[in-house]
């Protein structure tokens, strides 16, 4: 345990504008550097990789490829290269990549993942999709990434907007927008077969193949394994909770004419996880731990038909169900949902573009009981009508832009919610782009924190027990978001600033009952209720920065700086500063990409995260380093040796002993990885 | 709640000042030819020529058209962009012996007859060959540029490519269909 003597708000402030001046000069110094280089005209289209160029699509019908440097929101693109030279072997590994998102891990098989603050275990503020598919899960309001198993080498992009998604995405996307795109069948043709293993991620295996059907038809299916080790205590020794999962899947595109294509894609997953939580026990003065073997399983299947009627007009009809059996320590649920969704896009007049939406979503949600948590009603089923409208309006064409839309849903929690947003974007020369926005969002209220019974133990505070209760009044929480950035894109390097000041009013808070004696022998019992009594705001920049100094070395730098300003005067701010202190105030990511003769490549990623002051986290800032040495052996044969986290034997990155969760930390480890391709 | 409806004010108006706005000519974004494009400056990136090929003594990286040509202005969007150190240059030619400079051929429809002399030709010389027909790689063309269910794809005949000396980057071929040239189209 590292004691933070608390911040020095001084001493903040200077080591913020010292970062600043670093990362000002930095960008200043890459600029000057490359002023020398040809200047010359440059459209979007030549700084785009290979693998990008072949992912955009085109047809003689000339349709609007959308790329993300015309967005106007703080959009960051991970691209198949990106994830591929990271050495990542899960998705939250590499959002660590992007500035503005927040990635700590608890544990081999618990992540907290968060966009602009308010990190947490399950982070109710983040909104991630797979192929449109939500992976937000509204029962207890976060994603859980331990069961989104994804094959890296499946997808093409993972998209994320930091910000309000809410116009087009809906409520929850509070704070952000993650959608993971997986490639067409077509462009993962062949066969691939990978096969690693190594000290946490003890084992890794994949094998994949692709084919035609018929001359209009293509398909892919794979099979995925995957086992990681359990991480450390913070005294060295074993923690308890290692996984393994195992998943299937497969995709089949139909394109039966130039206009219309069909999608018909799902998986299955299975697999356990060993789990240990502190439980009350009759004793007070110690702390009981329970340990279990959780299940975990699920499916889904999903159907797209997109419909092209014009060059400036096509249609997106999609179906989906998706089962998600999940357990943790302290609770299990089993979640089946089943949406519909249609989009419509069109052109209005000479100078609109016109995208509107509507989705109906069904969420059947039941959770078991343990000793730990209870829902009340352990089973229920919610329905979302939602309706979205977006109008792109050429102010000056080609220049200036002005983007209207607001969402519109109605949940059975509370009722009808509106999120309308306005974005402005000038493009005053090709590689320059400036935008600006203003929008509101909320994040309606989970079953968790309307039907919850949570009980348990704190560890640092043996003798006592927290009591959380929902609250059937429970409101949305709202956000008004004021953002602008600004984007370049050079020959040789490009750079992305987004600045952002976000409003929050009636966020979640637990107000204190009268505490009692319980059990015998009598240990105290402290309730909590869950009101919407917190409010605040939060400000920051985020820069991404990319430079190619030399043909064979490409540099990926992002910055990330957050002030988080939350009253809850109803426990005297104890929780907006505990909420305050669990989100670092400071990110850095730097990744050196080398290209070396013979297939050699060697990439290195320094990261840093500053430090968690909050009560319950305690967790100090840390660099650590990832590094990668891959080979293009043979036309097929590519092998990769990994090592993370090198520069410390273990460290710790987010506690959740607020769930009962032991602490655990991180551990130096190493993979090496061999991958067969075939076509 | 001031706010909303501000932004609802503004929607309104904009939609009545638009539907009477005057009708707009817009360049289209980017359009096939322009990615394909794209796709010739990749390959002269990721292609190494031979050191009598002279790539570094000349002036500009010439890319030649050689017959109909398919991208006309969409062409643009690499022009003058540098590639192994000199700006990129395109020149449009109805015979071989107009482009002879070039280090990368860009033939366009030609007669399969028109196509076969014209390789033969430039066959051993190091200057990649692209095209789009649909056999073009098997008659010995190096790289073929084709869209598939909406999405630029190439192929490339390495063959004829390692025999005019193109070291071409395991990048590229990785993402290449790889063909070989019809035994009955083999001329040696």
């Amino acid at each position: 345990m590292h004691p933070n003597p608390g911040r020095n708000s001084n001493a903040a402030t200077s080591l913020w504008s010292r970062w600043f001046r670093v990362g000002l000069l930095l960008v200043l110094a890459a600029g000057a550097a490359t002023a020398a280089a040809a200047a010359s005209y440059a459209g979007d289209l030549t700084a785009l990789s290979i693998e990008e160029l072949m992912a955009i699509e085109v047809s003689s019908l000339s349709r609007k490829s959308q790329r993300l440097s015309d967005t106007p929101a703080a959009a960051f693109v991970i691209t198949a290269e990106d994830i591929r030279r990271s050495g990542a072997t899960s998705v939250p590994e590499a959002l660590r990549m992007v500035p503005g998102i927040q990635v700590a891990r608890i544990g081999a098989d618990k992540w907290a993942v968060s966009s602009r603050g308010f990190n947490d275990w399950f982070s109710n503020k983040l909104l991630v999709l797979m192929d449109g598919r939500t992976v937000y899960n509204s029962v207890y309001s976060g994603v859980n990434w331990r069961d989104q198993d994804v094959l890296l080498e499946d997808v093409a992009r993972i998209e994320v907007i930091r910000g309000p998604g809410a116009s087009l995405w809906g409520a929850n996307a509070v704070n952000g927008v993650i959608n993971i795109v997986t490639k067409p069948a077509i462009e993962t043709q062949g066969a691939l077969v990978t096969a690693g293993a190594g000290t946490e991620a003890r084992a890794l295996g994949a094998a994949r193949y692709g084919g035609a059907l018929g001359s209009a038809a293509h398909y892919a299916a794979y099979l995925k394994y995957a086992e990681h080790d359990a991480t450390a205590t913070p005294a060295g020794d074993g923690s308890y909770d290692d996984y393994r999962l195992a998943k299937v899947g497969g995709r089949v595109d139909w394109q039966p004419a130039e206009r219309d294509g069909f999608t018909l894609q799902g998986d299955y997953r299975e697999g356990n996880a060993h789990g240990s939580a502190y439980i009350p026990t009759p004793d007070p003065a110690g702390l009981g731990i329970a340990e279990s073997r959780n299940d975990l399983g699920g499916g889904n299947l999903l159907a797209r038909w997109h419909h092209t009627f014009s060059n400036t007009s096509d249609l997106v009809a999609q179906a989906y169900y998706d089962r998600s059996d999940s357990e943790f320590a302290i609770y299990a649920e089993t979640v089946d949902t089943y949406d519909l969704d249609l989009q419509h896009r069109f052109a209005l007049g000479a100078r609109q573009e016109i995208i509107w939406g509507l989705g109906y979503r069904l969420t059947r949600g039941d959770v078991q009981s343990t000793p730990t948590m209870r829902f009340d009603p352990a089973e229920r089923s919610d329905e979302l009508f939602s309706l979205f409208v977006q109008d792109e309006i050429a102010l000056v064409p080609k220049k200036l832009a002005l983007i209207v839309g607001s969402k519109f849903e109605e949940n059975d929690f509370t009722g009808t919610e509106t999120q309308p947003n306005a974005r402005l974007r000038w493009t005053p020369h090709e590689r320059h782009t400036l935008w600006a926005a203003v929008s509101q969002a909320v994040r309606t209220p989970s079953r968790f924190v309307r039907d919850v019974s949570l009980t348990h133990a704190v560890l640092d505070y043996p003798g006592m027990q927290v009591a959380i209760h929902g609250n059937r009044d429970f409101d949305s929480e709202e956000l008004t978001a004021y953002e602008s950035g600004y984007r370049f894109s050079g020959d040789r390097w490009g750079f992305d600033l987004a600045l952002f000041y976000n409003q929050y009013d009636r966020l979640g808070t637990w107000v204190p009952g009268t505490p009692f004696l319980d059990g015998s022998p009598p240990y105290l019992v402290v309730p909590f209720t869950t009101v919407n009594e917190m409010e605040g705001d939060t400000y920051g920049a985020e820069v991404a920065v990319e430079w190619q100094p030399l043909a064979w070395w490409r540099l990926q730098g992002a910055f990330s700086c957050l002030r988080m300003e939350l009253d809850d005067p109803i426990t005297g701010n104890i929780i907006s500063a505990s909420v305050e202190g669990q989100s670092p105030e400071q990110q850095f990511s730097l990744r050196s990409a080398m290209d070396f003769p013979h297939g050699f490549e060697l990439d290195l990623w320094l990261k840093y995260v500053d430090d968690l002051p909050a009560e319950l986290q305690h967790i100090p800032a840390y660099w650590e380093l990832d590094a990668r040495l891959g080979w293009q052996a043979t036309r097929n044969w590519s092998f990769d040796l990994v090592g993370q986290n090198l520069l410390d034997d273990r460290h710790p990155e987010f506690t959740a002993v607020l769930f009962g969760v032991p602490r655990a930390e991180i551990e130096r480890s190493a993979y090496i990885k061999a991958t067969w391709r075939f076509q | 709640m001031r706010l909303k409806r501000s932004i609802y004010m503004l929607m309104a108006g904009w939609l009545l000042w638009s539907a009477a706005g005057p009708a707009m000519a817009e360049a289209p974004p980017a359009s096939e030819y322009q990615i394909k494009a794209a796709f010739l400056y990749n390959f002269a990136k990721f292609i190494e020529w031979p050191a009598d090929a002279h790539v570094a003594d000349a002036q500009n990286f010439t890319i030649g058209i050689l017959g109909p040509d398919p991208f006309g202005p969409d062409i643009a969007v690499i022009e003058g962009k540098p590639v192994k150190g000199k700006p990129l240059h395109v020149v449009r030619g109805h015979t071989l012996e107009e482009l002879k400079g070039c280090q990368v051929l860009f033939i366009g429809a030609l007669s399969a007859a028109e196509l076969a002399q014209s390789l033969k030709h430039i066959s051993a010389r190091p200057v990649l060959t692209v095209g789009e027909g649909e056999g073009f790689a098997h008659q010995g063309g190096m790289i073929r540029l084709m869209t598939v269910e909406n999405r630029v794809r190439f192929e490339i005949n390495v063959q004829v490519a390692d025999r005019a000396r193109l070291k071409i980057s395991s990048h590229l071929l990785r993402l290449a269909r790889i063909v070989s040239t019809d035994d009955a189209n083999e001329s040696q």
